[in-house]
């Protein structure tokens, strides 16, 4: 049962909600130009409504979303591993710093071009973009928490006789946790993100950023690309939720960033 | 170091061996028709001018030819050519201005198998809002012009038109914007004029009362060919059948998409939420029935004129013909 | 200074590794360092010494690219910085955006293309509006993270000395926030790099690195695709470095709290 101030702060949300939509609105009536061109909320959020009736829209949301979870799964399954060992050996992680600098500022975007040339435009094209910029966010936060772990919990380990990797079971990894649910919350949000942006530059198969880039060679197509936008915005928002709340349960002693 | 490497080298493992399951082979089985490749796939867009190849979809007539042909559909060509390059796709659906251009670099040689359309008049057109100052070729001149993609068909099918209408094509400021953008950068005054093509023309007369200042397919670039199907060079030589049969299926549609009702029945079933009142009032491209390298060799001197090829290039040499 | 002795060792190696391999490779796709660095050359760094050795194409298309960035990074800082501490000081406010922020968090910025280009003009402006626009989420809802976590000491440290609101905020709310604050502000300049790349991708574009950088796709041109690459790295890397030294010249006055 939600408390009192849940639903306090649902129905604030939903005046949120409800004020940026009143908004669209009337952007969209004031007749700056032709409403096919830009469409009120209430066109849009009728036709998002819509698609979700639609079986071909939502084959390519189901691909969509494969491509996002199997990105980020990737993503985690390198960067973790890789910022235990990083946070953990300092000369190394400081030798790579420089490496890391200049790797991560690189859009993901600009590299679309690269790795369709090499991939085609294929589920790989996508996963590489997606994994390229997924990996940060987790790789920093890990390193970021290890940095944080307490000191004299590990002296007392090892004064005790356990070896590094025991040190790091036992105390460097429950106390990173919550930093390591943070980055992969942020880069799950990435994640989604580039999926769309991927499928909408490098056409082939299924998915909400081809379905948008389709929608955008016919005339009136914009009410369909901003429907799915929705779509997109929506997914963000559940998942961003569900993570959070995911992390509250798990690391309540944690105050969430 | 090393572990950016690895991490660099486990993302290309794991994206090749993804990748592994999903080429196509498709020329292996020899099959009964004697095709080297019985089944190909070509990697189409979905506008109206692609109607020949869904009607011979439609009608099967790939099938009569003994052809299998499997459709990738892409939202721009440019997306299908690493795919062909590296052999996944056999044909892609292309504009020929785009692919003269990367055939002249060197980078991508191709040869033309089939032509897709050529410019009618009506088809491309430069449109202005009712109330302005616009009204013929002359007037573009210092004023903004939107097109589709900077020096590409659109550019240089305005320039010719403008050279013979007696003003300087060099005082044409282009701006890109795409198709379904233009009405609305055209409406807010961000443009003086744009440059568009079916179904857009017809919408934006339709939906703002557009009007046509220049006929974008009037002379002197009439029944220029504006797009194909492409292959890579040397693959029609290897396939000798196939593509004499994709060529005859397709010749057979582009003959049956002379009959307007036939495409209008067929649009429907590749483009997503075309409006019936477009769709009866567009202009229709030019669909040829055989391929003319005296056709294709008119763009390419038009645009080794304009300065876009640096190399001369035969028409003949890359346009196919079966037998 | 052994450290960045080992660091900047360690990134030549990486780079000499770089050359090895693609010398190896000899791979169109893949043209080594050297290639690639007399292909920046060319491009940007061949000028007269009187304009700091930059050419042409540098000046009309790095020059404005950073421009833009710039711009729309400044206005994102500006708005987000501004309203997030707004939205921070107020539960009520917090509750009744934080659904919407995170839903326009969530959106993939090109599909946002028909929306931008209708409310804003062609061209310059419209980049910097799409710019701006992702730069104001991380950096408002990190402003407002900041703002609602103060200590509760100083607030009433702040009521006794009986400050007034602008005191208030400018002595212990700002200080207070400052460090999450320049956590989104560093999130938000890499958003800006990618997003500037975006941007000159969209309609109306007519220069800029990202625009080169397509360009040269469509001309098959890799070495100028990797140039616009490499460059993308080396000034995100400096911007970053940058940033980073501010904001320790910055947090540096803060007394510990």
């Amino acid at each position: 049962m939600p408390g009192r101030a849940t639903v306090r702060r649902l129905a604030r949300g939903a005046v949120g909600v409800g004020l940026v939509v009143g908004v669209s609105e009337a952007l969209g009536r004031a007749g700056i130009v032709h409403q096919d061109f830009l469409p009120p909320a209430s066109t849009i959020l009728a036709r998002a409504a819509a698609l979700a009736a639609d079986t071909d829209f939502l084959a390519d949301v189901r691909a969509t979303l494969t491509a996002w979870a199997l990105g980020l799964l990737i993503a985690v399954g390198v960067a973790v591993p890789l910022g235990l060992v990083l946070g953990n050996i300092p000369v190394v992680s400081n030798a790579v710093t420089t490496i890391v600098e200049f790797l991560r500022p690189i859009p993901s975007v600009a590299l679309i071009p690269l790795v369709a040339m090499l991939f085609g435009t294929g589920l790989e094209m996508k996963l590489t973009v997606i994994v390229y910029a997924s990996v940060w966010p987790v790789l920093f936060n890990t390193v970021y928490g290890l940095r944080d772990v307490d000191p004299v919990a590990k002296d007392t380990l090892r004064a005790f006789g356990f070896g590094r990797l025991a040190v790091l079971w036992h105390v460097a990894i429950p106390a990173t946790a919550p930093f390591i649910a943070t980055g992969v919350r942020m880069a799950a949000a990435v994640a989604l993100i580039l999926a769309v942006t991927a499928e909408m530059f490098g056409g082939f198969g299924d998915g909400i950023g081809i379905f948008i880039a389709e929608a955008a060679n016919y005339p009136g197509g914009t009410t369909d690309t901003l429907a799915a936008t929705v779509w997109a915005g929506v997914l963000g928002l559940l998942i961003n939720t569900a993570l959070v709340r995911g992390e509250r349960r798990a690391f309540p002693w944690a105050r969430p960033r | 170091m090393a572990r950016c490497r690895a991490l660099l080298g486990i993302l290309v493992t794991v994206s090749l061996v993804a990748g592994c399951g999903g080429s196509d082979s498709g020329g292996d089985d020899g099959g009964g028709s004697g095709l080297e490749r019985p089944t190909i796939k070509v990697a189409m867009l979905s506008l109206p001018m692609n109607a020949p190849y869904y009607i011979a979809v439609k009608e099967k007539l790939f099938e009569k030819e003994g052809l299998k042909v499997e459709t990738q559909p892409v939202q721009q060509s440019t997306q299908a050519y690493p795919a062909l390059k590296n052999g996944t796709i056999d044909i892609v659906f292309a504009n020929n201005s785009s692919m003269l251009l990367g055939h002249d670099k060197g980078d991508l040689r191709i040869n033309l198998i089939t032509e897709g359309t050529r410019l009618t008049p009506g088809f491309m057109g430069v449109l202005v809002m009712p109330d302005s100052p616009i009204q013929a070729a002359k007037d573009l001149e210092g004023k903004s012009v939107t097109v589709h993609v900077l020096n590409n068909i659109q550019a240089i099918t305005l320039n010719a038109i403008v050279r013979a209408a007696g003003a300087d094509p060099a005082k044409l400021n282009y701006r890109q914007v795409v198709f379904p953008q233009m009405a609305a950068v055209m409406e807010k005054g961000d443009v003086d004029a744009i440059h568009v093509t079916e179904p857009f023309l017809t919408d934006a007369k339709q939906k703002l009362g557009a009007r046509v200042v220049v006929d974008g397919g009037g002379a002197p670039v009439t029944d220029l060919p504006l797009d194909g199907y492409f292959a890579l060079d040397g693959w029609a030589k290897q396939n000798p059948k196939t593509a004499a049969a994709f060529q005859r299926a397709m010749r057979k549609a582009q003959e049956m998409a002379a009959d307007r009702e036939a495409v209008e029945a067929v649009l429907p079933t590749f483009v997503r939420n075309i409006s019936p009142e477009v769709a009866s009032a567009m202009t229709m491209p030019a669909f040829p029935v055989a391929n003319d390298a005296a056709h294709v060799q008119k763009l390419i001197d038009l645009m080794r004129e304009q300065g876009q090829l640096s190399n001369p290039l035969d028409a003949k040499s890359i346009v196919y013909e079966a037998g | 200074m052994r450290a960045i002795l080992e660091r900047w060792t360690v990134f030549v190696l990486g780079v000499a590794g770089w050359q090895v391999a693609t010398m190896a490779a000899d791979d169109p796709f893949f043209p080594t360092p050297r290639v690639i660095v007399g292909r920046m050359y060319d491009l940007w760094f061949s000028g007269p010494a009187t304009r700091l050795f930059l050419t042409d194409g540098a000046v009309g298309n790095v020059l404005p690219s950073l421009a833009r960035l710039g711009a729309g990074f400044a206005i994102g800082v500006v708005a987000g910085v501004a309203l997030g501490l707004a939205v921070g000081r107020s539960q009520w406010a917090y509750d009744v955006l934080d659904p919407v922020l995170q839903f326009f968090r969530a959106i993939p910025p090109p599909t946002l293309v028909p929306v931008f280009i209708v409310l804003f003009s062609l061209g310059p402006q419209m980049q910097i509006a799409s710019i701006a626009f992702s730069v104001l989420w991380p950096v408002l809802l990190n402003a407002a993270d900041g703002a609602r976590t103060v200590e509760p000491v100083q607030l009433e440290t702040a009521a006794v000395f009986r400050l007034t609101t602008a005191e208030r905020l400018r002595l212990v709310v700002v200080p207070s926030a400052l460090p999450k604050i320049f956590a989104g502000l560093r999130l938000s300049l890499s958003l800006s790099l990618i997003l500037m790349v975006f941007s000159e991708l969209q309609p109306g574009a007519a220069d800029g690195i990202g625009f080169q950088l397509v360009e040269a796709t469509t001309r098959f041109d890799y070495e100028t695709v990797w140039a616009a690459i490499v460059l993308l790295g080396v000034l995100g890397y400096l911007l970053n470095m940058g940033l980073l030294g501010i904001e320790r010249r910055v947090l540096s006055w803060q007394r510990p709290a």
